[in-house]
């Protein structure tokens, strides 16, 4: 039997949203187990039959981390530094793209190049060297020394991606800007900039997710509970092996995305049409 | 006069900077470090119930010690050795820390921790702490650790089904078989026996082995085990679950967070773990006889079980701390502070006192790990050991769990992997 085109279509169609289904509930169903789980006392949780709804919804799991004297002082560490990681990747990264994308310069290619070199490397190889240099300029347990441990390797990533959307924007528009009296730094602010603005808020989305998820030079640049961040308190708040209270790991779970959903979802239309405007460069 | 350039104007800065940054401030430091020292210490006392107890002896020993001040840091497990060896490397290393038998070897061999034998043998903490607890924290006659606390193994039962079938705890592998047959009621999904079939069974089985007479490597530390007793321990073992069906189906999977639960939840009746998880078991099903405590069964040699110390150590201390920090390392070797945090945490003391302590005679819930401790010692250790368990006791030993292979070829490939384990 042969299908009609129109039934054809019709089949596709249900095909395409079956797997999309099917493919979202893959996909969201971690996180609204996690969710679930966030709002469960721990009896509920540790039971002989599985429990997927909360017999007694509560949000003591939430009230119990707020109480915890570290809470908004790791929160506040993560805020900060993710804020400043993003704004050292932004400025640095954007006058960086815009040489390699806009100058011609001996070394170019292999300063791109070595950019990338940079990313290829695990991290744990750069821990020895960076703590030595961070302890003698005595940046260990501060700040801005966890958000310039960052930038060593988010910032190759952001130079990279914005150099794409620097390269997608026609260098025409800068010469009529320069024409018109425009100096190379306004056009820079005035056109470029403008224009390259959904490749940069999508640039500081992913930098921030990356900066606000960090974990492991979190734990090894700082030797006080002072200066450590989100999720490293996040991994000491909620215990290991003897003693895992799975509501308050939930809920901590649940409290280290909400800021990148926030941040997400105000970015979100910028983001989407940066990750495009990259994509089709050329 | 020169012209000062910008060059020279900063290169003069950094030399200033650099020079109160290095010189200025530890010399203040230094001067107050004498007349109030500050000892770091690492450890890795993460779960709530353990923590408390940590709170505890920092408060007793502050009281004790009015003028010395303790700054712990407390450092996730998976991430110690990391970090460790970074801070020494960056000679920021801690005053002190917490350090587990396995890693002191490498420890050491970093510099990362002193030799404190002097101290230890002028102190006559040996004679209330017996010679084979410092074994894990001494390389080639040198001490490196003062025992603070010991896992002991044990085992957890239900005490309430045991009394209602009118069965007690069983003390040899052949009676626990017949136990964890007889409490099995697959029906209504109750178990005998949580086996560790998932990551960590390894020791088990290892412990299994040489309890049926098979040694896992000789004095001189080469490969020792003896085929035919092996595969007999393996086969008991694993037979509790392949032919009795006594254990959780889904053992090859189950670890030690999957094997609290189903013992916490009514799902089985016997379970190996150490004194490590005693906070949490009292926490969660009280004291009021649902749960007690027994040795574990000896095999047809030995005990299924051994006594796992862990140490403080003394590692980069700044100038006028060294007191300062054997006073803080070897507060934790006291009676009363290890039964302290023994009441608080379930971790046992790796004082001999222990035994004649009151509030340890007077608590039934001890009394296994009592006398534990008096039969067994440290478990086996070896260079290139934990890899072998892991890659390949753990994996083999699951293939006979799923009934891919027989206890015979899993105790081949596992002889196999001793010899390049040890070969290096």
């Amino acid at each position: 039997m042969q299908l009609s085109f129109r039934a054809t279509q019709r089949l596709y169609r249900f095909l395409t949203a079956t797997v999309l289904v099917f493919a979202g509930i893959f996909a969201l169903f971690p996180l609204v187990w996690t969710g679930l789980t966030s709002l469960k006392l721990n009896t509920d949780v540790i039971t002989a039959e599985m429990q997927y709804l909360p017999h007694n919804p509560t949000l003591e799991n939430y009230f119990e981390l707020w109480s915890r004297k570290s809470f908004v002082t790791l929160f506040g560490n993560s805020v900060v530094i993710t804020v400043m990681t993003v704004s050292l990747c932004l400025l640095v990264g954007t006058s960086a793209a815009y040489a390699f994308s806009r100058y011609r310069f001996t070394g170019r290619n292999a300063a791109l190049v070595g950019f990338l070199l940079i990313r290829m490397f695990p991290m744990v190889l750069m821990l020895i060297p960076l703590f030595i240099i961070m302890r003698n300029l005595n940046l260990l347990n501060t700040r801005i020394g966890l958000a310039l441990a960052y930038t060593t390797f988010l910032l190759p990533i952001a130079t990279w991606m914005l150099k794409g959307f620097f390269d997608a924007i026609p260098p025409d528009l800068e010469d009529a800007a320069r024409i018109d009296g425009a100096t190379r730094a306004g056009a820079i602010v005035r056109v470029v900039l403008p224009l390259a603005a959904p490749g940069v808020a999508a640039t500081a989305v992913l930098t921030a997710i990356a900066a606000w998820n960090e974990f492991l030079f979190a734990l090894m640049f700082t030797t006080n509970e002072a200066s450590q961040t989100w999720p490293v308190g996040l991994h000491l708040l909620v215990g290991e092996e003897f003693n895992l209270p799975w509501g308050l790991l939930s809920a901590g779970g649940i409290i280290s995305i909400l800021p990148i959903i926030v941040f997400f979802v105000l970015a979100q239309k910028s983001l989407v049409r940066g990750l495009m405007q990259g994509a089709v460069k050329g | 006069m020169s012209k000062l350039t910008r060059r020279d104007f900063l290169k003069g800065s950094a030399a200033a900077g650099a020079a109160l940054a290095g010189n200025a401030l530890p010399g203040a430091a230094r001067l107050l470090a004498q007349d109030n020292p500050t000892v770091d210490y690492w450890h890795g006392f993460i779960a709530e119930f353990v923590h408390a107890g940590f709170e505890v002896v920092l408060e007793n020993f502050h009281q004790a010690n009015p003028d010395i001040t303790i700054n712990p840091l407390t450092v996730p497990n998976s991430e110690f050795m990391t970090k460790f060896t970074t801070s020494v490397v960056g000679n920021a290393a801690p005053d002190t820390t917490m350090a587990a038998p396995t890693r002191i070897p490498d420890m050491v061999a970093i510099g990362g921790l002193q030799d404190i034998s002097g101290r230890v043998s002028e102190s006559g903490l040996m004679d209330n702490i017996p010679a084979d607890r410092w074994d894990g924290a001494t390389i080639d006659g040198a001490i490196y650790g003062v025992p603070s606390f010991m896992f002991v193994d044990w085992m957890y039962y239900r005490a309430d089904w045991f009394e209602e079938a009118g069965l007690d705890p069983p003390t040899t592998w052949e009676a626990f078989t017949e136990a964890a047959i007889a409490m099995t009621d697959a029906d209504n999904g109750r178990y005998g026996f949580g086996m560790r079939g998932g990551n960590g069974g390894q020791g088990f089985v290892v412990k299994v082995i040489e309890s049926f007479g098979s040694p896992i490597i000789d004095d001189m530390g080469q490969p020792a085990m003896d085929f035919d007793k092996a595969v007999e321990a393996l086969r008991w073992y694993t037979d509790l679950h392949t032919v009795h069906g006594a254990v959780p189906p889904s053992v090859a999977n189950d670890s030690f967070r999957q094997l609290m639960e189903a013992f916490q939840t009514g799902q089985t009746a016997m379970l190996w773990h150490h004194t490590g998880s005693l906070a949490e078991m009292r926490t969660v099903l009280g004291d009021e006889g649902t749960f007690s405590t027994a040795l574990r069964p000896h095999g047809p040699e030995k005990q299924i079980a051994s006594a796992t110390p862990s140490y403080n150590g003394i590692s980069m201390p700044g100038d006028g701390e060294e007191d300062a920090s054997w006073e803080w390392i070897s507060y934790w070797a006291d009676i009363n502070t290890q039964v302290d945090f023994l009441e608080l945490t379930g971790y046992f003391p790796s004082s001999a006192l222990v035994a004649e302590d009151e509030r340890v005679q007077s608590n039934p819930l001890y009394a296994a790990a009592v006398a534990t401790v008096d039969e067994v010692g440290p478990p086996t250790r070896f260079p290139g050991g934990p890899g072998w368990e892991r890659n390949v006791v753990l994996p083999n030993f699951q293939r006979v769990l799923l009934g891919e292979i027989t206890a015979e070829d899993a105790i081949e490939l596992m002889m196999e992997g001793l010899e390049e384990a040890v070969s290096g």
